[in-house]
């Protein structure tokens, strides 16, 4: 006689899903397993209300648009001047 | 103190008066056999039983103990002290024979006879002793700090002999051979007193992994059995090994750690369903890699209540 499989432990790191993702995952492995009890237990959150991913900013996703900035390819050429006294700051006493 | 040309004779000899508590070790109990070189420090013997209980449970082999207990005879073929006769007639002791001695046990029967007889054939192994007032016995010897001593095992030549079959009056009989150098029983004896039975530190027993069908994509089913007489292990501690933290998942390829994201309890099979994590940059790409499964090791076993087992590891697809 078949014995339902409804007794799962879950690696903490399955929080990385959201309920979807979690049911959408395990759902085929554990057809009998109450999937969104587990889920509600572990605290995932549906994607329903999970935070939206936050808009692309331009700027970041293509630097090569906006760095380096201006001015910086002439600061670069000065840094014989300036260079040793950047690294001694960084590395010195506070 | 040693000295350019000067001889030890008269300085070295002991008195020969004692005390009311002397030391008269009874019969030998049973044996266990410890790591090469190890020498345990009056630290470790103050707390005997924490330092046998973790040696046991060591998670490689070479810093683990094997012990044998119960011992229930001795067949004491030791070599005679060797004797020159001179030629007027004398006889000149030239030296002491070594121990030669045969124990037979009968608890663990073939399952340990089995087992023991991987411990032949390594070279010397170094042993301790115990007797029936749990006296352990072994040789002094300085720890690495070079500066205090410690109790080490005694070198033998071990040997697990082949069982002998029972005949109309014995029931079959199993026995170890111990061949070893006397001063390390006499000069050099090392002993401490337990204060607890010290067969209650047992040996472990191996888990063997088999697979219940075909791996299907991250999702492996696996039986565990205790290793000697094939008992499942699933009716005792289904309610231990139903946590990822029980085991491991190694990529065969690479020897990565893959994450296991789920175990359950399986009663169909009285085994565990592990679900790998098919996200982890380590599982095998394809459908045909390999990965390696096991327990997790004794110690953590035991801190799971799963106490004097140890995994063997199975080696499937990833499915």
């Amino acid at each position: 006689m078949h014995k339902p499989v409804t007794k799962i432990s879950f690696n903490p790191k399955v929080k990385r899903l959201t309920v979807e993702q979690f049911i959408t995952r395990f759902q085929p492995i554990y057809p009998e397993a109450d999937l969104q009890a587990y889920a509600n237990e572990l605290g995932l959150i549906s994607e329903a209300v999970a935070p939206e991913a936050p808009p692309a900013i331009p700027s970041l996703v293509d630097g090569a648009e906006c760095w380096p900035p201006k001015g910086e390819e002439a600061l670069t050429e000065e840094a014989p001047a300036t260079s040793s006294k950047t690294s001694k700051q960084k590395g010195g006493k506070k | 103190m040693a000295t350019l040309n000067e001889i030890i004779c008269a300085t070295n000899i002991k008195n020969t008066g004692f005390g009311e508590c002397v030391i008269d070790p009874g019969k030998i109990m049973g044996a266990i056999r410890v790591p090469r070189g190890k020498v345990y420090t009056q630290a470790e013997l103050t707390a005997l039983r924490a330092t046998l209980e973790a040696d046991r449970l060591a998670a490689l082999k070479a810093n683990r103990i094997f012990p044998i207990h119960n011992f229930v005879g001795v067949t004491d073929n030791s070599e005679d002290v060797v004797f020159e006769t001179l030629e007027y007639g004398s006889q000149k002791p030239v030296r002491d024979g070594n121990y030669r001695l045969t124990y037979r046990y009968t608890d663990g029967a073939l399952c340990l006879s089995n087992a023991l007889q991987t411990h032949n054939f390594g070279g010397l192994t170094s042993w301790l002793f115990y007797d029936d007032k749990d006296l352990l016995l072994g040789w002094r010897k300085l720890d690495a700090t070079g500066l205090a001593y410690g109790l080490a095992g005694i070198p033998c030549v071990f040997h697990a002999l082949k069982w002998r079959q029972a005949t109309g009056s014995t029931s079959p009989i199993y026995s170890v051979y111990f061949d070893f150098d006397p001063k390390y029983f006499n000069k050099y004896l090392g002993f401490v007193q337990a204060d607890f039975p010290l067969n209650e530190i047992t040996g472990l027993q191996n888990i063997n992994l088999s697979q219940s069908g075909a791996s299907a994509a991250g999702v492996i089913k696996l039986i565990a059995k205790a290793g000697c007489d094939g008992a499942n292990l699933y009716p005792l501690y289904n309610g231990q090994l139903d946590t990822p933290t029980a085991w491991t998942a190694i990529n065969a390829a690479t020897g990565n750690v893959i994450t296991i994201d789920s175990v359950a309890v399986d009663a169909n099979i009285s085994g565990f369903t592990l679900t790998l994590d098919d996200a982890d940059a380590d599982y095998p790409a394809t459908s045909g890699g390999l990965v390696t499964i096991n327990l997790v090791d004794p110690a953590a076993l035991d801190a799971l209540d799963v106490s004097g087992y140890e995994g063997i590891a199975i080696t499937t697809t990833r499915g």
